[in-house]
């Protein structure tokens, strides 16, 4: 049966180019005529980068040196490449690229003449449908570090954090860094006499007071309840303390307004530590160490900052 | 269960033979197509169970350097995975050895170039492998990936195939040595036609 091969390079659902070993276009197929506006009779016997400027000439003529040489096909992947021959995308319902993501594959065509031939396989949707997953994923993960009330990072969150921190300074010669760990004093009243909506505000603006006066290298974290912690990295107990005064400061000076005649003020007590040897290479012994100057602050009135010696 | 690939010691030698000749043509390929004199040499060949494939990279490599996972699907009779690793520092001056001028050396031409050596590598040794079966094979495109240490390398091969043939590689150039690690990955079936197909050649000798 004798087969007639323009049909299928006519209808086949993605652009076929043939070229010559200087890539001057000796076949340009339907398909690109239809996405590229370019008719076959204008483009035949043209150099394809004197058309498309923007193809990296070196990286295609080694990949046809490379299919000629070794008889085999080569491609250009969508990790490097994000296209050959910049298409824009006309499908509405497409919100993420303008030009059409594409899979390119070089073969061979003829040895003895040199002629190759490229496959261009158009593979936005998949691009599309891949990059809202990682969307979604980046989203789910960062979810799962998070506390839903106050949006600040959650326990585990912490933990991973300052795992590597901890880490990192040992690497780099024990450069200091401290744990604060905060609680706001008699939140149970705040429950008790406004009601869980008030005291969630207060949480909320606690948390809001505490990430306006760290860095974006600390971690502030919600451990639960009424309990925050931070971590500041490359900080000393000295400054460790300054910045819990300032919080505790910046704390006591707010306040929340309920009804127009109502104004809730609240506090927190502070325990500050700061990671040392003594800790046995353990972080929960800094957090205990952070934890009991907290208790000596609540115990010697509230409101009020504690190192832990 | 028995090691489907257990290969006697003419197996290997036939595999190494094979491997050797493949090179040959991947390093004449190589040579032509960056216009500069190149060896390929393959200083060890090795078949193990695809389970202790990441305790022999933790071995082989240092654990502390980043490198560049490269890997091809194989599909036909000879089903399996390619995997070509390479580290930072052979990557870069596999790209200066390419021609590339050092403002035009990216993440991504750095990427690149890898796979395009993993694509001949791969056509040299698993076409070899094919035609002396008698049995066509396709690649699909291969795909890379960067990790910072061997603990990220993807742990799925572990249950995905049953056995691999690591040929530790050495491209040399005149200025400098490039090291990389090629692994033919085989699932249990191609391993028996593997096997088959060194067999054929050793009847053929």
């Amino acid at each position: 049966m004798q087969i007639d091969n323009n049909i299928i390079f006519d209808t086949v659902n993605n652009g076929i180019i043939i070229l010559d070993e200087d890539l001057n276009v000796l076949a340009w197929n339907k398909w690109l005529e239809i996405y590229t506006k370019i008719k076959e009779k204008d483009i035949l016997t043209k150099n394809l980068f004197k058309y498309f400027p923007y193809i990296n000439e070196k990286k295609l003529k080694r990949k046809a040196k490379t299919v000629l040489v070794t008889n085999n096909p080569s491609f250009l992947s969508l990790n490097t490449n994000r296209y050959l021959i910049n298409i824009p995308v006309s499908n509405v319902t497409n919100t993420i690229f303008d030009s059409m993501q594409q899979d390119i594959t070089i073969l061979p065509y003829n040895i003895e003449k040199k002629y190759i031939c490229i496959y261009i396989y158009d593979n936005t949707l998949m691009c599309e449908i891949n990059q809202k997953l990682e969307r979604a994923n980046e989203e789910l993960i960062d979810m799962s570090h998070r506390d839903p009330l106050t949006q600040i990072f959650n326990r585990r969150y912490f933990s991973e954090q300052s795992k590597k921190i901890k880490s990192f300074s040992q690497r780099n010669d024990n450069i200091p860094f401290s744990l604060v760990t905060l609680d706001i004093d008699k939140f149970k009243n705040i429950n008790d006499t406004y009601g869980h909506l008030v005291g969630d505000e207060v949480i909320i603006r606690v948390a809001h007071i505490i990430e306006a006066e760290v860095r974006t290298s600390d971690i502030v974290a919600r451990f639960g309840g009424e309990e925050f912690v931070m971590l500041l990295q490359d900080c000393d107990l000295d400054n460790a303390y300054k910045v819990a005064e300032k919080v505790r400061q910046d704390i006591e000076k707010t306040s929340i307004i309920v009804h127009i005649d109502t104004e809730v003020k609240f506090t927190v007590s502070i325990g500050v530590a700061q990671f040392n040897q003594e800790d046995n290479n353990n972080i929960e012994l800094t957090l205990s160490r952070a934890d009991e100057a907290l208790y000596k602050a609540k115990n010697i009135g509230r409101n009020k900052t504690v190192v832990s010696n | 269960m028995k090691n489907l690939i257990e290969l006697n010691k003419d197996e290997k030698d036939c595999l190494q033979e094979l491997m050797n000749i493949s090179y040959g043509a991947a390093t004449a390929a190589i040579s032509e197509i960056i216009g500069k004199f190149a060896t390929l040499s393959i200083p060890n060949i090795d078949t193990i169970s695809s389970k202790d494939l990441v305790s022999y990279l933790n071995k082989k490599l240092l654990s502390k350097n980043k490198y560049y996972v490269a890997n091809q699907l194989i599909n036909g009779y000879l089903a399996g995975e390619n995997i070509f690793i390479i580290d930072e520092i052979s990557s870069i001056n596999l790209a200066r050895e390419f021609d590339l001028e050092e403002d035009e050396i990216d993440e991504n031409e750095i990427k690149d170039i890898i796979l395009e050596i993993t694509n001949i590598l791969s056509s040299a040794t698993s076409g070899k492998l094919a035609s002396l079966v008698d049995t066509s094979i396709s690649f699909s495109a291969p795909h890379i990936t960067k990790i910072n240490s061997i603990d990220e390398f993807d742990k799925r091969f572990e249950g995905e195939y049953s056995h691999v043939i690591i040929i530790s590689t050495k491209l040399n150039f005149k200025e400098q040595n490039i090291k990389g690690e090629l692994m033919i990955l085989t699932k249990k079936e191609s391993s028996i036609f593997l096997k088959k197909a060194l067999d054929n050649a050793l009847e053929n000798l």
